[in-house]
């Protein structure tokens, strides 16, 4: 009566083995169904199965946890004689159904037609199945509203992602804008745009293509950032495929391949990207290329739209840092050569000034020189005169014939001693020779303090005595200072050796003195007067920590006006007639004492003299 | 100076300089001390020998080396996935232990490489009251020319069959270097080595604190596997896999199978069925893609078999959880009167905000909540975690451990 169908894996099986069709089978699906809910439950035992279940489309359902058991079942079923379940039940009235689980767990369901149910009130077979039912139907609620939010959660997702994707471009961009200065070279940048490129936006290879040609008409990939390939070998007519007009060429899964896009495989490796072109001034300067090696949801979307739209700006941004490169390097360059072209003019009008301070120098050394020298050579005259009469005196000496009249010839060198005064000529070759001594020692001094005044050898930062460059300086200027009757007054402090630039210092106390000088000069109705005092001071600016040593130079000359003062350390400014200076002596000074970190003043009124402060950081 | 970590991290292209970068950064709070363990992250972009290398010029010869890579690293301050990112953490330390083990050929049988971990773990003389273990395995195993995952459920069923998870808390994670499971490389020791499990045993006064964070939600009822082979399910309730999941979700989702991976959410209960709901009793599991001519759903591991109860999983997108899970395990530690040391923070690359769809990256909350106990995360392929005190798999999942003293 009951036919028993042994578990299969699959429901098309099971058909096949039920032998019925497929039509029949489907109506049967949802029974299938609502057989399976009520496994849900699954713990019904054998004995159970007939007493408990309900009783509108199902008889019964079990879980069997071997093969007794379902040994047991079966025959429970097939012998049974309690007619409430056997009765009326035919072999097409009930259909065994079932899914192994393994070999001793068999599930299986009692069909049963409600028509043929005779055994239940209707009343009591809504009773008893509205439990089952009201399950069931939550169930089905409960996974719908799952679908529902599973769903929702996509499209959120979606969104999110597109958001995340924008936020990730307007990030980059605001890197890039911090990122970016107008001295970074083109090479920078654009590498430094690729780099971004590749890590914020997740992209695996970003390139520029650059133009080969001046027409900018083919292309060649030349930076590339997250390639083993540093740059491409072959060329590509791009035309109009990317013109000034801002296209873009998206190239996903679903585009059709191109010749660009295989010219782009080929070159870089990469099937998925997205170019836009590189615009300045009407004409495209490179393409933007950045993509992926794949496209792999959620972790390699395919690239959309939103892609293009933020790298867009990016070129529009490339376009900008590239301009504004280009102006600064063209601007650099405008400056290196305008620089040069100073140097060059600065470095020869120092020469002349230079020349001129050597003019300057080398007539007073000329005159200072001279005249111990006209010392020296003022005396050669007499002592050769001397000396010729005291060898006069020697040889009759020498001629004495101690044989002959001794006491004559004594006479007679007495004589001649007396003749060329002979003390007086000891004595005058005396003072002769320390004249000659004299005029040695002072062009020794000359030539000391000219040597200690250029400082040749004292290039170089190194412990120096103020004092004495200011010494040497006087010296150097001695003869101009005596014969304009310019009284030098002197007061120095005690001043421990400080690192300085010694032959710079000098060149400025030089220009100083020869300045005050012919200010005095130009005064010569009362007796000139330079006062040079040296201290050591606090000075905060010049040396936040230590002392600073001032040198203050004071002329009682005519003084300068405001106008004047103001412009003295101005290069090529000179009060003097065309030709005579430089004008660059105080600017020259003025860098001097600024390499030595320290400050140069002028202090002046007109027609009553001026003073001038240097002060530089002590460091002993 | 009883314990100091320092974290370093470098998106620098060129491997050795990223190396070196990273491994200055991690150095500077060891204040001259030379560290005895290093570990070091990076993504699949960078030369293995090259990094370690440059590592190995800036910390010297270190005791202890270990590292792989991971789709991406996390550090306090940065984070990042998908690119050239790599991280170091250097640690010195006088009163914590550290011990390495490892276990190679894992792709010839998962399970036995399990098994031998948890043996020679079992039969070392851990110092100290709570002795845990970190393991970091090689997920993916191209050893054969084709991609075929390794899986961590035969792995921690290996290790679950010897080692008492209960006694040695175990997390970890399967190592992959990107999402095209490009082949992983391992640091263990003055060796690069593939396809192997290694251990890292913290001991001595240290105790690791962990917390599970998925923040999903069962958005179903229970619905059988009736039909599964390997890690693809075929059937559910009957039904083929994928028409059931059109049937449930819908048409108008606008889903196509494709979307399917890496967003289908599926746990196990691994607790009462229907007591109140308990994440840390959910083990989550990852549909990674579709099968779509056997109409089946690919997972990443291989335990859900035909009979097994499942939910579908909502995942949440407020990532507010976090914040309250890794106080809670601040405070857990503070009530035990220890200090955090340093952190681990093993987070599922599904997570990542560009993968997962979001517009925050839920790493931040971790960065924020540990403020400067020194950190070191990295996205990983599968994470381990505890689950009814046995280390199991879990996939989109954060695991953070926090290790104390």
């Amino acid at each position: 009566m009951i036919k028993l169908v042994p578990i299969l894996d699959r429901p098309e099986a099971f058909r096949k083995f039920t032998g019925m069709d497929s039509e029949e089978f489907n109506q049967l699906i949802p029974s299938f169904q609502e057989f399976y809910d009520y496994s849900y439950e699954g713990e019904l035992i054998p004995d159970r199965i007939f007493t408990e279940i309900p009783q509108k489309l199902f008889v019964g359902l079990c879980y069997l946890q071997n093969k007794e058991a379902d040994q047991q079942l079966l025959e429970h079923i097939t012998q049974s004689d309690d007619k409430h379940y056997t009765a009326d039940v035919t072999a097409t009235d009930y259909f065994v159904f079932g899914k192994r689980y393994s070999d001793t767990i068999i599930q299986m369901m009692l069909h049963q037609s409600i028509s043929n149910s005779s055994l239940l009130e209707p009343e009591e077979i809504i009773q008893v199945d509205s439990y089952p039912r009201a399950l069931r139907y939550y169930q089905q609620r409960v996974d719908e509203l799952a679908g529902i939010a599973i769903g929702a959660d996509a499209s959120i997702s979606a969104v999110k992602s597109e958001l995340k994707k924008k936020n990730d471009g307007l990030s980059l961009l605001n890197n890039l804008q911090d990122t970016f200065d107008a001295s970074m070279s083109t090479d920078q940048i654009f590498l430094t745009t690729l780099k971004a490129l590749n890590i914020k936006l997740r992209m695996d290879i970003s390139a520029l293509l650059l133009p080969v040609d001046e027409q900018a008409m083919n292309f060649r990939a030349g930076h590339i950032i997250g390639s083993s390939v540093v740059s491409g070998s072959n060329t590509f007519l791009v035309g109009d495929i990317l013109s000034t007009k801002q296209d873009a060429i998206l190239i996903n899964r679903k585009s059709e391949p191109t010749e660009f896009s295989a010219f782009i495989k080929s070159e870089l490796g990469l099937p998925f990207f997205i170019a836009v072109p590189v615009i300045s001034h009407n004409k495209v300067i490179a393409i933007l290329v950045s993509g992926r090696l794949k496209e792999l949801k959620p972790f390699f979307p395919a690239l959309n739209e939103t892609d293009i739209d933020l790298l867009k700006p990016l070129a529009a941004f490339i376009s900008v840092a590239y301009t504004n490169a280009n102006m600064y390097a063209l601007l650099d360059t405008m400056v290196r050569e305008k620089t040069d072209e100073l140097v060059k003019t600065q470095a020869t009008v120092v020469q002349s000034e230079k020349m001129a301070s050597l003019g300057q120098l080398t007539a007073g050394i000329a005159h200072e020189i001279n005249n111990p020298i006209n010392f020296v050579s003022a005396n050669v005259t007499p002592i050769k005169r001397d000396i010729a009469s005291l060898k006069e005196v020697l040889d009759m000496y020498a001629a004495i014939d101690p044989q002959g009249d001794v006491a004559a010839q004594l006479e007679e060198v007495s004589a001649l001693k007396e003749n060329i005064d002979y003390d007086y000529t000891l004595e005058e070759l005396d003072i002769l020779l320390k004249g000659i001594e004299e005029g040695a020692k002072r062009t020794s001094e000359i030539v000391k303090g000219l040597r200690n005044f250029s400082r040749l050898d004292e290039a170089e930062h190194k412990p120096a005595d103020v004092r004495e460059g200011l010494d040497s300086t006087i010296i150097l200027l001695q003869s101009r200072l005596k014969s304009s009757e310019i009284t030098v007054e002197k007061d120095y402090a005690s001043i421990a050796d400080t690192e300085c630039y010694p032959g710079q210092l000098n060149q400025v106390f030089m220009n100083i003195l020869t300045n005050s000088l012919q200010a005095t000069e130009a005064v010569p109705e009362r007796p000139g007067i330079i006062r040079i005092r040296t201290m050591l001071i606090k000075d905060r600016i010049v040396n936040t920590e230590g002392q600073a040593v001032s040198i203050r130079i004071s002329d009682n000359g005519i003084g300068m006006s405001d106008e004047v003062r103001t412009m003295v350390f101005n290069p090529f400014f000179t009060t003097q007639k065309v030709g005579s200076g430089t004008g660059l002596g105080l600017s020259i000074c003025y860098g001097i004492i600024e390499k030595h970190q320290g400050r140069i003043d002028v202090a002046s009124t007109p027609g009553e003299g001026s003073h001038i402060s240097i002060i530089i950081p002590y460091r002993p | 100076m009883a314990t100091k970590a320092g974290v370093g991290y470098s998106e620098e292209f060129d491997s050795y300089l990223a190396g070196q970068q990273a491994a200055i950064e991690a150095m500077s709070p060891l204040e001259g001390q030379e560290p005895h363990l290093v570990i070091l992250f990076t993504t699949s972009r960078h030369h293995p020998e090259t990094f370690s290398e440059a590592v190995r010029s800036v910390v010297g010869a270190v005791p202890l080396f270990i590292g792989g890579y991971g789709v991406g690293v996390i550090t306090n301050t940065s984070l990042g996935y998908d690119g050239y990112q790599s991280g170091v953490m250097a640690i010195y330390s006088d009163t914590i232990n550290f011990d390495t083990f490892l276990v190679e050929h894992l792709a010839i049988n998962e399970y036995e490489a399990g098994r031998r971990l948890a043996q020679m773990i079992d039969a070392h003389p851990f110092e100290g009251q709570d002795p845990s273990l970190m393991i970091f395995y090689d997920a993916v195993d191209r050893s054969s020319g084709k991609l075929k995952m390794n899986m961590a459920t035969p792995l921690c069923k290996g290790i679950n069959s010897v080692l008492d998870c209960s006694t040695i808390p175990t997390t970890g994670a399967g190592l992959t270097g990107d999402m095209m499971f490009r082949p992983t490389y391992q640091w263990f020791q003055d060796k690069i080595y593939q396809n192997t499990v290694m251990g890292l045993g913290i001991s001595g006064k240290a105790k690791k604190f962990s917390s599970i964070m998925h923040g999903c939600r069962p958005a179903s009822g229970y619905h059988l596997v009736t039909a599964a082979e390997g890690n693809t399910i075929l059937e559910i309730d009957h039904k083929p896999a994928l028409e059931f999941m059109q049937a449930l979700l819908g048409a108008k989702t606008g889903l196509a199978f494709e979307d399917y991976g890496f967003f289908l959410t599926i746990a196990i209960n691994r607790g009462d069925k229907y007591a109140e709901f308990n994440p840390y009793n959910y083990a989550n599991r990852m549909c990674v893609n579709v099968h779509k001519e056997r109409q089946g759903i690919v997972m990443v591991e291989n335990d859900i078999a035909e009979g097994t109860e499942i939910q579908f999983m909502r995942r949440s997108v407020d990532f507010e959880y976090m914040k309250t899970e890794t106080s809670k395990l601040l405070g857990s530690i503070k009530a035990e009167g220890m200090v955090p040391q340093f952190a681990f923070y093993i987070d599922c690359a599904g997570r990542a905000a560009h993968y997962f769809g979001s517009d925050i990256e839920e790493a931040t909350i971790i960065q924020k909540e540990l403020r400067d106990i020194p950190m070191i995360g990295w996205y990983a392929g599968v994470e381990i975690g505890m689950v009814q005190e046995k280390c199991e798999p879990l996939e989109w999942t954060g695991v953070l451990n926090i290790i104390a003293e």
